[in-house]
This record gives C-alpha cells, structure tokens and sequence, in this order.
C-alpha cells in the first residue's frame, strides 16, 4: 500500500479521470480485501466522482458518530477525517481518532488524534487526546509530564476560545482535572512550566485567594536565581505582603529597570512607612537617573500627595522636555498637574529644539500655530540625518489634519494636504507618518499609481501586509485593476509568499512549540493563528481577485475551489471556538496617530475608501459563490448558511457603496428569483451618475464595478431573456463609450480645484507661509490617465 | 514609564510604528516563530505603560530578540535584533534592552559567558553605544554584509568598513575576560568563523 499508488489515485480524482480511477481502485481492493483504507478510498472516489448523488449515510453510517466500523489504520484515518470535513462534520472528523484510540490504544493514534484537533482548533479533542498521550510515559525522556503540561494547556485553550460552548459540569470539573493534572508533574523543571501552573491558577481560579498565594508560593524562590518577566508579573499581581513586595521589587529592581516593578515599591514602601525621600533615592540607586526614575517623581507625589509638584515636573523636564516620549508621559499626568506651572518650566528650557516645541504643541498648552512652529524649525531638516525623523511632520500632519478631518472635505483639501505633505516628504524622505496620509490622499481621489509608488517606499512585506495592505488595497478590483503593473503583481506575491506560506508553516510551528516546551507562547500563537486565518483583509483581497477574474473574463474556477477549501477552515474555526464570531480585524489605523477617542470612534470621511464592515466581507464572498451557483445552476447549502448568518438588508443599507447594494441586488435576484427584476435593477444604474460628476475614488469604483457586473451577467447563459440580454449588452456599450470623457472630466475638475486652491485665500496663503508654492497637477493629470487608460482597456 | 513584557506572537500585529523604521528588518512570520519557540525569555518589549488604551494600541516602545547558542567556552547569548519606535528614542530605551538582556542571560537557566552581537564596522554611533555598554570589538568578520554580487570573500587582506562587521563581545563575570581582545579590531575572520 504504497503512498505511488494513493498519490496517483489522488491525481486521477484531481483530474476528473474517474474511469481510470475506478478501475484502479478495483484492482486494489482485489489485492488487499482488508484494506480498510482502500475500502474508504473507494467510498471517496465515488464521493468525487459524483458529490450530489453520494449518499452521506453510507459513510455516516460506517463510521460517523454511531457508527458500526473503527479503523485503526492511520492512513485510513486521515482519509475519514478529510472525507468528513468535506461535508463540515468537523466532531465526526476527529471522532474516528477517538473511537480508534477507544479500541485500538496506542501511542501513534494518539499523537495523531493531537496532531490533528490542534489543526482543527478543535480543543476539548485536543485536551482529550492529550490525556491519553500521558498514558504512554516513555522513562528515557520522561514525555508523561510533558503531556500533563499539554493537557493543561488544552484546557486553557478551551476556555479561552470557547467557553460558550462549555456546559456547566465542564465549567466546573474541567479547571479541577487540569490542577490536579498537573500538580502530578510538580516540582516543575521549569521556568516554562511554572508559567502554565500560574495561568491556569489565575484564569481558572480567578477568585480562589488559595491558589492565588500558591502562585506567589512557587514563584518567589525562582525569582532569586532567575529573571524571567512572566515571574515579574505574577509576583506584582499575587504577592500581597508587602514586606515581600518591597524586598523582592527591590532584588528585582537591580537586574531590570521596570516601572510596574517601581509603582509596586512606592505602593508597598508607602505601607511600610518609608518616607518619600527614603524611597526615591532606593529607586534612583537601584535603576540609576533614568526616564523611570525620574517619571517615578512623579508617581511618588501622586501616591503620598495625590498632587504633583513643581520640583518633580522639574526634574523630568530638565531631562526630557526635547525627547519625544516626554509628550507621552506628561499627558498621563496632565489631570494633576497645574498647567500654568508646567508651562513655566517648560519656557525655563532652552527652545531651540523642534522636540522641546512639539511636545508643547501636543500638550495644546501654547498660543504658537503649527505654521509658524515649522517655519521656526525647518531649518533643522537641512541638518538631521537622513534617517532621523523630524518632529517638523508633527506640525505638518497638524496642517493638515483640520484640513481634513470633517465630513464635507472637497478635492480642493485634498489636492492642499497633498500638496503640503509632498513638499515635506522631500525633506525627510524616510518619514512614514506623513507618508501614510500620502498614499491615503492618492488612495481617495483615485491616483493609485502614486498611491501605489509610496507605498512602495515603505517596504511593507510579511506580517505588514496584513496590517497595512488596507491603505491601497481596499476594493482594489474597482480602483486599478492592471495585471502588468506592479500593484497587482506585489498583490499577487502578499497571497502566495504571505498568506500562503505563513498558514502553512503555523501548525507545525505550533506542534513543535509543544514539543520544545514553549509553553508560554503556545494560547498566543493560537490565537495569532485564527487572527490569521480569519483576517478581514485576507479575505477582503481573497473575494476582490475573483471579482478581478470576472472583469477581466478570467477563468475562476481555481480561485473558488480554493475560495471554498479556506471558507471550510473559517466554518470549522467558528464551529469549534465560539469566541471567534466575525472576522479578524488586524488592520492598522492607528498609524495615522489620530485620537480615535476624541472623534468618538469616527472614522474620518478620507477613510470611506477603506470603510469596510465585517459584513461586507461575508456578502462579497457570499457574492461570488452566488455567481458560481447562477453558473453552474446548483443551490448550495454551504451558501445559504452563509446568506442566513447575515442581515442581508442592514448590510446592504449601512455597509456598501450604492453601486455594490445595485450589483449584489442583480445577482441575488437572479439566484433568488430567477432574474424576474433583472431589466428594472439594469435601469437602475442611472443613479451613478453623480459619482462620475464628483470624482474621487468613487468614480472608478463605480464605473467599474458596474462593467465587472455587466460583463458576468452577458456571460451568464442562465440570462435566456433576449431583451435582457440586449439590455446588457446595450449597458455596456453606454458606458465603456463615456470612459473617456469621465475620466477627462475628473482630470479637469482636479485641475480647477487645484486653481481654485491657489486662487483662494486660505490655502495659497499657508502654502506661501510654509514657503510650499511650487507644485504641479502633471503627476496627478498622468496617474489619472494612466487609470483611464486602465480602465479603458476592460 | 516603561515596563518590560514577553512578546507574544499577538504583537506582530502591532508593531507598526516600530518596525516601518527604514532601517528596522521586518522578518517572515516563522523567524519570529523559531524565536518564539526556541528562546522564549529572549525575545521582549518594552511597553509604554502611560500610552492610553483608548486612544491608540501602539504601546511598544521597542524589542528585543536574542539566543543562546555554542558550547563551552563558546556558550553565549547573541543579540538578532534591538530597535525602538522613533518617538521613544535618544532616552537609552536599546541600552535598557540590553541591560536587561545581560540580566537575564547572566542568570539561570542561561548562565552565558558572554553576548555578542554584529555592527557595520562604518556605524560609529551604534559602536559606541555597545561600548558604554560594557561591549569591545572581539574580532572583524570580513565581508559579512556581503552581496550576492560581492561574492564570498576569499582573502583577509582586504577590508571594508561598509561591507565588514565588528562581532562586539560584552563577558559576563564567569567568562573570566575571554572574551576581551585588546586588539581585537586588528583581528580578522571569516563570516563562516562565526558559525557557532
């Protein structure tokens, strides 16, 4: 039973050769009459050959959760458990492990069982599995502990990500089980698995003040032979004497300079009656007259006064009032402190430092404008190294930012802030705050080739792609779809070098954290791992390639089969972890350093490019499984359950632009209804006028959308109404014979507002301040004629 | 008011502000990974305790990524990567990484000899940053910045101070000044001399 011939059993399913398979797979199972596995091969080729006419039972039957067979053969396992994930039995697929464990004990069905529920995300198997692999104490190395530690972690896991499911007697004997696991393995080897002890003593034991002190039991000897970070936490949340405290903040204190060890000291110091003096020179002698000492001033005035005074704000200006942390840590304490004061000190300080001004300039305690701050300072970007980043962009975002930051903005600040921000740049090239708004600004009035050229310059790879790719990716298919360019091509790249090959290498880099014993970083790598695989903007980019393929008449039969393959794990994930309800949303906007808190969470209108909701992503992807399903003319429950997760018509309001709600209206119509308001929605599409007139990013993305609509619905063939079919073809012509003079309008109305911006009072006159006149519309006429060009072709 | 944390593997994700630095490496995902894995008390972040929550989760100020690794006389840390956000720099935030790394490799259960680390030969204000450290030149490792298209050296003869590394040495108590070299500027290796 060789792995040549599966693998060629497998290649003739791949290529639909099912006669050839058939035959195959008869001689084998002549040969091998036992063979549970070729049994199940057969049972999965004839699910291949023919899905819908495949009977279910017979394999829920065999070896579903009542079922008559258990196998005990790996192979013949793996097969069942990919065979049952198909038809998303996720419980059946591991069950068959657990019933092969059940009869068949053994050391290999175990580690598989583990193997695969680690995979699965599905963590009660996980933790099942484990408490079988500590059945298996192998004396040389001693794994049965190793296992005890595995089970624990399971547990964690379990609660962590999906205590909903949990029943109450779970709820209550699991944590049990766990603890007395594990306190089988004491004394523990480990700095790794007191680590595991602690956490589950603190997230399963909450409120136990037993094993509270059980924890700071067991760390406080460790602490005196090594440092470890995780011991310095546990020690500052569970030791509670503060003699201890005092003493071992101390000891500590002389290897790391850390202020929660600081705050810890003053705290329990204070109790003990030591004076504030007594205390800030021991601080001072144990991490030297550093930015912590210093702040510690600070924390102690607080603590004994609960008022800070002037000689502590002093004492830390004296040293930070030009570093840029400085800003940071004042506004922690700015409610405590008297303005006028701080003031005062701050002027005793010589200003010459774009720092020292910067930091008053964000504290908002000056009368100075951001205009004549940079006009103070900009001589300093002649002089700085060209990697240093100047605090000038400060004052320039500031300029910026009240041009932008409202509702009605207009291409006239959008074409001022570019043009501000463009001047800077070249005078600190390397700057990635002002940057970012760059490629935002292009993003929005639709540039992306000078989007895209930023971009670019920040050298975004690996894991920034899944953070940042959102600044130029959003709805990329309705912004610029050029297969030559490198836009697309770096895209293509993110897909396969990224997504690809990170989610590959996970789970065995997870299994191997087991088995290293990099317990402490197992929960985090976890949840990375669904962060991952459930990231709004992979799956943002995963649904927006085949919308691509569609408007370039691409064939996309590969793109949903895999589409499908990754929406089973994203099934699976959520079967087995009730935590995780929606998407991911790794994506980074705090790198526009705006205070969310003070815009009340509201993202602002430059942003709306990128404004996707979590729904969305669902209905796009909902979107194209319908386009498959109209195609090949088949109902799919997989669909449906998606289309019942969502509020179709809450989404269809409040997440999508007009022209996306026109487009999923015409498909879901069509797989619904059979097409029966196709011709009414088709002469909807007079509504999009105003976005050709407006510009902006909308105008291509709705242009564009609406020919990618089009082009499916006249290849659709289950379209049989001629009129219809007219209409569409009709629809078309319309609109690829008005590209033109769109995209030349546009180009127009960004020149006049680029006239009228120098025209008008406001903006020429902080462009002559800032002495930033010069600028030319060319770049932007030409990124506009190169979309044009584009968007022409399709 | 900084206080030191484990890195997690969740901090990938907010890490922008550190590691959009021009000259900061952004590593595949697996490499942290391996460090995860392998060294997980020698990878750590400083964390920015007066940030507020609400109004933004970039709270890391900065990183340390390190190992251990030889045998012997050889057995030492060696620091991969050291680098802080721009806005907590010039207020010896790497130096307090670094401090902090000595600490925890010169205790159980590392107990090192020494650390090193690798600095362009032409990074004059890094070299004496290592220096206030506690850190001296062991030996010049020829051509370890090397391109492709420079090739692998093949002599010792000739130097490149843009193109050569220094391996910079910090001997904790019980490596008993081995790892000290006088000269140690003047004394040259090949890149696959410093294999461990």
């Amino acid at each position: 039973m060789s792995d040549k011939i599966s693998q060629e059993i497998f290649d003739l399913i791949k290529s639909s050769n099912f006669k050839q398979c058939n035959v195959k797979i008869a001689q084998l199972r002549k040969q091998y009459p036992n063979s549970t596995y070729y049994e199940v091969l057969e049972l999965y080729v004839k699910y291949k050959h023919s899905p819908s006419k495949f009977d279910y039972n017979v394999l829920n039957t065999l070896y579903g959760l009542k079922g008559s067979r258990t196998s005990s053969d790996i192979k013949a396992l793996e097969l069942l458990h990919t065979f049952f994930l198909e038809f998303n039995r996720f419980e059946e697929a591991l069950h068959v492990y657990k019933k092969a464990n059940f009869k068949y004990p053994s050391f290999e069905i175990a580690y598989y069982w583990f193997e695969k529920a680690l995979n699965d995300f599905n963590f009660r198997h996980l933790g099942k599995a484990c408490l079988q692999l500590i059945k298996y104490d192998d004396l040389k190395y001693n794994r049965s502990r190793d296992y005890r530690i595995w089970y624990v972690l399971s547990v964690l896991a379990l609660f962590k990500f999906n205590k909903a499911l949990l029943s109450d007697q779970e709820i209550k004997i699991l944590p049990q089980l766990a603890y007395k696991t594990l306190i089988a393995a004491k004394p523990f080897q480990s700095t790794e698995e007191c680590v595991v002890f602690c956490d589950l003593c603190e997230t399963l034991f909450s409120d136990d003040k037993e094993k509270s002190k059980e924890i700071a039991d067991l760390i406080l000897p460790e602490l005196k032979t090594s440092v470890d970070l995780y011991l310095k936490n546990y020690m500052l949340k569970h030791l509670k004497d503060n003699n201890l405290l005092f003493e071992n903040c101390q000891f500590l204190l002389k290897s790391i300079d850390d202020y929660d060890l600081i705050k810890k000291l003053i705290v329990s110091g204070k109790q003990l009656d030591k004076s504030k003096n007594e205390i800030k020179t021991l601080i001072t002698d144990l991490v030297g007259d550093g930015r912590n000492s210093r702040l510690s001033a600070l924390e102690l005035d607080l603590v004994f006064d609960n008022l800070i005074s002037k000689d502590s704000i002093t004492f830390y200006l004296e040293k930070f009032h030009n570093k840029q942390c400085c800003y940071v840590d004042i506004k922690r304490y700015l409610d405590k402190i008297d303005v006028s004061i701080l003031l005062e000190i701050f002027h005793s300080f010589n200003d010459s430092d774009p720092i020292h001004d910067s930091n008053l300039f964000q504290l908002n305690i000056v009368e100075m404008d951001a205009i004549e701050y940079y006009n103070k300072h900009k001589n300093t970007l002649n002089t700085k190294p060209k990697t240093d980043y100047s605090a000038c962009s400060i004052f320039i975002l500031d300029i910026i930012k009240s041009c932008l930051i409202k509702d009605d903005i207009t291409l006239k600040d959008v074409i001022f802030s570019i043009s501000v921000l463009e001047h800077y740049q070249r005078k600190d090239i390397h700057n990635f705050d002002t940057r970012i708004w760059l490629i935002t600004l292009y993003t929005y009035i639709g540039c992306i080739p000078l989007a895209y050229f930023h971009f670019n310059e920040l050298k975004i790879k690996n894991v920034q792609n899944d953070t940042l790719d959102h600044l130029l990716y959003t709805r990329f298919s309705s912004l610029f779809p050029q297969k030559s360019h490198d836009y697309y091509k770096t895209l293509l790249n993110v897909e396969e070098l990224f997504y690809g090959m990170s989610l590959d290498r996970i789970p065995s880099l997870t299994r191997i954290a087991f088995e290293r014993r990099a317990y402490s970083k197992i929960l985090g790598m976890l949840e990375f791992w669904i962060n991952l695989e459930t990231s709004s903007m992979r799956w943002l980019k995963i649904s927006e390639m085949i919308q691509f393929a569609r408007l370039c008449n691409d064939k996309r039969g590969n793109l949903l089969t895999e589409m499908h393959k990754k929406w089973l794990k994203i099934e699976q994930i959520k079967c087995n972890n009730s935590s995780i309800k929606q998407w991911s949303d790794n994506r980074d906007f705090d790198v526009f350093r705006l205070n969310m808190k003070e815009l009340s969470g509201r993202k602002p209108k430059i942003f709306d490019y990128m404004d996707i909701a979590p729904d969305l992503i669902t209905l796009n992807c909902a979107k194209e499984f319908i386009i498959e399903s109209i195609s090949t003319g088949e109902k799919s429950a997989q669909l449906e359950k998606i289309l019942n997760t969502i509020d179709l018509s809450k989404t269809l309001n409040e997440s999508t632009t007009s022209v996306e709600k026109w487009s999923f209206d015409i498909f879901f119509d069509i797989y619904n209804n059979n097409g029966d308001n196709l011709r009414k929605l088709l002469n909807e599409s007079s509504q999009f006028e105003e976005s050709f007139t407006k510009g902006t990013w909308l105008m291509s993305h709705t242009y564009l959308t609406q020919i990618s609509t089009l082009k499916t619905l006249d290849n659709l063939k289950r379209i049989k109404d001629k009129n219809s079919k007219q209409l569409i073809k009709q629809k078309l012509r319309d609109l690829r014979d008005r590209v033109d003079t769109i995209y030349i309008n546009y180009s127009k109305t960004l020149n006049v507002s680029y006239e009228n911006m120098i025209k008008g009072e406001k903006y020429s006159c902080i462009l002559k301040q800032l002495n930033f006149q010069e600028f030319s519309m060319e770049d932007i006429s030409s990124s506009i004629l190169t979309v044009r060009k584009t968007v022409k072709n399709l | 008011m900084t206080t030191l944390q484990p890195f997690e593997v969740t901090d990938l994700l907010k890490l922008n502000n550190v590691n959009l630095d021009i000259l900061t490496e952004n590593f595949p995902v697996e490499f942290y990974f391996e460090y995860l894995i392998l060294w997980p008390n020698l990878f750590f972040k400083s964390q920015e305790t007066s940030v507020d929550s609400e109004e933004t989760k970039y709270d890391i100020s900065g990183y340390m990524m390190a190992k251990t690794e030889g045998k012997g006389q050889d057995w030492h840390s060696h620091i991969t990567a050291v680098t802080v956000d721009s806005v907590f720099r010039r207020i010896s935030l790497a130096s307090k990484l670094c401090n902090s790394l000595a600490a925890m490799v010169d205790s159980k259960p590392h107990d090192v000899n020494f650390i090193d680390l690798f600095v362009k030969c032409n990074n004059e204000l890094a070299i004496k940053l290592y220096e206030k450290l506690g850190y001296s030149v062991f030996r010049r490792v020829v051509g370890y910045y090397n391109s492709s298209e420079d090739g692998y050296p093949n002599t010792l003869k000739y130097i490149d101070d843009d193109k050569d590394a220094f391996d910079m040495r910090l001997g904790m108590e019980r490596d008993l000044g081995k790892s000290i070299r006088k000269d140690g500027r003047n004394f040259k290796c090949y890149p696959h001399d410093i294999k461990f």
